[in-house]
């Protein structure tokens, strides 16, 4: 089952390979839907990226007058006033609105810093109710371009190039165009886009793009950039807001219209073919999903096919043909190819593009029979075979000890009865809770054998004899039906010493279950060494205070005597603080803690300074008096 | 040899008389204190350092004492009275006491 499985999972990862090409669209029938559900809302600026869109699409606007009278807007915020404003333009509802909407962009305007988006919201928002007139375009521009060198991002120029569409400025984008273009971030050297997502990237382009249209200039984009800005658009498709629908379209719409348009080439359908099915559909549109206005049918070819197994030429320069009625599905056969089942690698060319993709050509497989063999391992007997014809199942429970091997020999054959190799050939031997799995490998002429040795195999499985089921499975990533093949059961024995050690496993299986919960783990402290005998500690300890009496003997000897000590106040307390740090010492051994000790430490430490001090002063000063 | 031989008692003659009393007595303490970190030593090769802060404690104080009366002896050397301008054996052994007191918290600290 898990083959079956398997196989499918590798022929869903065979895609298309990465190309200098789009590997998807963007759906505009769900953004529409999008787009229509936000045409109901209540929220000002929902429902003007709903209409912006709709009418991006070329699509009906449904009557919104009555929700854009009772609109609920903040008049202090020009980007409602904007959104308000170009709603109802859009809409043709600009009756609805009150007069008092003029003024917050008015206002705005003769702010003193006012910032470029400010700007842009409050010229559009005239603009809709048909007072936007600038009378002085070269001072506005020059003013533009001051607020420019405050701020030069990609949005505000992107800003400034929307105002310049308005004030008949376009020269000003044609010429900033191309920097501004320069200055698009690059994701993974496949993506190009601005900083600020998708609102920046969207005002940018779709700036720029109308601006040369309407100059009757080609665009500034080169190939790569067209590319690159389209794979950023397709990697935002999933989009769920009106706003990133509208934005979305915005941009799209200019970059597919504009030519040359990127090329999307994407399977329709499955990506195999069968011995039924022998063609596959690919689907070949601009970055909408629309037919490529620029390509003539012919033009699509695939210009070769290569096996991916063992580099073998398959096909060249096979034309795909456009199915009728749909313009943007091309057939390409595989007829030629389907005999032998593997991965294909083809080259499909659409114009001057051309981008790889992988094909599998699905075949099936069959086993006639294997032969089962026991016999033993110096081969000094000519094995017994048995014959298995397939799906049956082994007649009698064959027995194989320890002093034998069991061999399996089979070859896999395709429908037309040629053997072929396939990447999964697989003996599994196994109970319920005890399996290993061998690999069945073929010879040059494509027959696969797998040698048993009993002996060899019983680690695999725990020591434990008994009856095992044999299986054999087959498959491979370009197989249309694995083969899951239960053979019978072998009774292995794994002979005498191997059952010691067997006993022992099975009664662990039992007992656990082969896969339950382990001990709990302990922490164990490590355990003290043996300390030497009392007696030993004791000499040593009376040998290590020995040396002080032979200090004090030495002294002694020395004569040294306290004739010079001076009976004074601070010297009899330096002494006895100095004693005390010593005796603290002593009870922080054996049962203080530091920081108590530290505590009755301070003062001590600050007598014994103090009275220390004093002391040596006065034995200097005796000294030098005295000289 | 026989120099050698000669010499030992020279050396020692000249040790006792030129010797001033003070740095005599430090000499004993240096000597008291080398035979207790030797003894020391010869416990834990012959038994073992099992409670081994213990025996660093030990050990270390010992050696740290030594190195702390050599400076000591150094600095009360009136033969070295050049190199110390202006600290007086006095300033020394108060040196000496205070680095005795710090050394000491931390080893019995550290002696477990």
């Amino acid at each position: 089952m898990f083959v079956k499985e398997l196989s499918l999972f590798v022929v869903f990862l065979i895609g298309i390979t990465k190309g200098n090409i789009l590997q998807g669209t963007i759906d505009t029938s769900r953004l529409q839907s999008i787009l229509q559900d936000g045409v109901k809302s209540k929220d000002i600026s929902t429902l003007y990226f709903a209409i912006k869109g709709l009418k991006d699409l070329k699509l009906p606007v449904p009557d919104v007058c009555e929700d854009i009278k009772n609109a609920k807007y903040d008049s202090n915020n020009i980007e409602q006033v904007f959104y308000l404003t170009n709603a109802a333009a859009l809409s043709g509802c600009q009756n609805y609105l009150s007069p008092e909407i003029l003024r917050p962009p008015a206002q705005v305007i003769d702010k003193k810093d006012v910032t470029i988006p400010e700007l842009y919201y409050a010229t559009y928002s005239l603009k809709a109710l048909g007072k936007g007139t600038v009378y002085n375009k070269e001072d506005g521009l020059k003013n533009l371009v001051q607020l420019l060198k405050k701020d030069d991002s990609p949005i505000n120029y992107g800003y400034v190039f929307g105002l310049c569409e308005h004030m008949g400025c376009t020269s000003f984008t044609t010429s900033h165009a191309e920097g501004v273009l320069q200055a698009a971030d690059e994701t993974d050297s496949r993506a190009l886009s601005f900083d600020g997502g998708l609102p920046a990237t969207s005002l940018v382009l779709s700036t720029i793009l109308r601006s040369y249209k309407s100059q009757k200039k080609p665009s500034p984009l080169s190939e790569e950039q067209r590319y690159k800005f389209a794979e950023y658009l397709v990697s935002r498709r999933s989009v769920s807001t009106p706003r990133g629908a509208a934005l979305l379209l915005d941009a799209a719409i200019p970059l597919a219209d504009d030519q040359p348009s990127p090329i999307s080439i994407v399977f329709k359908g499955k990506k195999y073919v069968t011995s039924d099915s022998d063609s596959v559909e690919f689907s070949i549109t601009d970055l909408l999903g629309r037919p490529l206005r620029n390509l003539k049918p012919d033009e699509v070819v695939a210009q070769s096919g290569t096996r991916l197994a063992d580099d073998v030429v398959v096909l060249s320069k096979q034309a795909l043909t456009q199915k009728p009625n749909e313009p943007t599905t091309y057939v390409l056969n595989l007829s030629k190819i389907k005999a032998q089942y593997g991965l294909y690698k083809i080259a499909l060319s659409a114009g001057s593009k051309t981008t790889n993709v992988n094909v599998a050509v699905l075949g099936e497989i069959q086993v006639a029979s294997v032969e089962v063999g026991v016999g033993d391992v110096d081969g000094t007997t000519s094995p017994r075979l048995t014959n298995v014809a397939y799906p049956g199942k082994l007649s009698e429970k064959l027995q194989a000890d320890h002093m034998q091997k069991v061999t399996l020999k089979f070859s896999v054959r395709d429908k037309y009865d040629k053997p072929v190799s396939v990447a999964q050939a697989f003996v599994r031997v196994g109970t319920a809770n005890n399996e290993a799995i061998f690999v069945a490998e073929h010879d040059n002429t494509k027959a696969y054998k797998v040698d048993l040795n009993v002996g060899a195999i019983a680690k695999h499985l725990n020591h434990i004899s008994g009856a095992y089921s044999v299986e054999i499975y087959l498959g491979d990533s370009a197989v249309s039906n694995p083969i899951s093949w239960h053979l019978g059961e072998i009774m292995f024995n794994f002979g005498k010493d191997a059952n010691a050690v067997g006993a022992v496993e099975r009664g662990q299986v039992s007992g656990t279950g082969g896969r339950g919960p382990l001990p709990e783990i302990r922490h164990v402290f490590r355990s003290p060494e043996p300390r030497p005998p009392r007696l030993v500690s004791d000499v040593f300890a009376a040998a290590c205070a020995a040396p002080l009496l032979l200090l004090l003997v030495l002294w002694a000897r020395l004569n040294i005597n306290f004739s010079l000590f001076p009976f004074s106040l601070s010297a009899l307390l330096f002494h006895l603080s100095l004693g005390g740090s010593l005796v603290l010492y002593g009870v922080v051994w054996l049962q203080l803690t530091m920081f108590e000790a530290v505590r009755y430490l301070l003062p001590l430490a600050l007598l014994t300074f103090l009275s220390g001090h004093r002391l040596l002063r006065r034995l200097v000063q005796t000294k030098t008096q005295s000289r | 040899m026989t120099s050698l031989l000669s010499v030992i008692p020279k050396l020692y003659q000249e040790y006792t008389t030129k010797t001033p009393k003070k740095l005599k007595i430090i000499d004993a303490y240096l000597l008291y204190i080398f035979l207790t970190a030797v003894i020391q030593f010869v416990y834990c090769c012959l038994v073992g350092t099992f409670p081994f802060n213990s025996f660093l404690s030990g050990f270390i104080s010992t050696v740290s004492s030594f190195v702390l009366g050599v400076c000591l002896r150094l600095q009360v050397n009136p033969d070295n009275k050049n190199e110390f301008q202006g600290l007086s054996a006095e300033r020394g052994f108060a040196d000496f006491i205070f680095a005795h007191l710090v050394l000491h918290i931390v080893v019995i600290n550290f002696i477990g």
